[in-house]
């Protein structure tokens, strides 16, 4: 979702990831999408804006291991990294990154402030167009205190 | 101070043990304070604190969070997942 807010103005990053990645979704989180799209605020809209992509991602169902403590959004896509043996898991969930950093177990994790680092890393989106991304995002997600977005922006550059 | 002394003869207890309660009950709220656990996380990211200390400071389940945060940080983590 967090991409999603974006929009598509510029080669915007989710276009990229899309285009870069072979991206799964668990049905449970595009169900959630769904339910998030409803409403008319900058959520909504990235929720939305994802969606409109579905040409880009695959949906898998998945089974959720109860014995995950996690929401079922997370817990399905660790669940699926795992059965599909992915290389990378996106997920911004951060007061909940330790408890899913360790149930995968080869799947690399990720958080967008990074990803959008590593397409800058790659040629494949511009600083600025990171920043400004980041700004978007960090709005919409009330990231604007919070120390490691701020330490991130220094890797974008 | 003279408060001090008035509610050490009040709790029939030493001016220490107010003392030390006080600052365990100052470090106990501080620690679910947002912005003194984002100036926690800080010092982690700049290694001017270790990952113990954080522990201490910020409990188990909190500390393993800013870990893997801090992990997002690091170059060589980047460099990896530019290349896949």
């Amino acid at each position: 979702m967090s991409l999603g807010v974006v929009g598509r103005a510029f080669t915007d990053p989710l276009t990229v990831c899309l285009d870069t990645y072979e991206v799964l979704l668990p049905e449970i989180v595009v169900d959630e999408l769904e339910d998030i799209a409803s409403y008319d605020d900058a959520h909504g809209c990235g929720a939305q804006a994802v969606l409109d992509q579905a040409g880009g991602f695959s949906v898998q169902s998945v089974s959720l291991d109860a014995t995950f403590p996690l929401d079922d959004g997370e817990n399905a896509a660790v669940t699926l990294a795992n059965d599909i043996d992915a290389a990378m898991l996106l997920c911004d969930e951060f007061n909940q990154l330790g408890l899913i950093h360790a149930s995968l177990a080869n799947t690399r994790l990720v958080t967008t402030p990074t990803l959008l680092s590593v397409f800058v890393r790659n040629g494949q989106l511009d600083t600025d167009v990171a920043m400004s991304s980041l700004d978007a995002i960090s709005e919409a997600r009330s990231w604007d205190s919070n120390q490691y977005v701020d330490h991130a922006r220094s890797l974008a550059t | 101070m003279n408060r001090t002394d008035a509610l050490a003869d009040v709790l029939g207890e030493d001016w220490t043990d107010i003392l030390l309660t006080a600052l365990r009950e100052y470090l106990q709220e501080a620690t679910h304070n947002d912005a003194l656990v984002q100036e926690i996380a800080a010092a982690y990211y700049d290694d001017e604190v270790t990952f113990d200390q954080v522990k201490s400071l910020v409990g188990a389940e909190e500390a393993a969070n800013l870990r893997v945060l801090k992990q997002q940080l690091d170059e060589g983590h980047i460099e990896d997942l530019a290349e896949l």
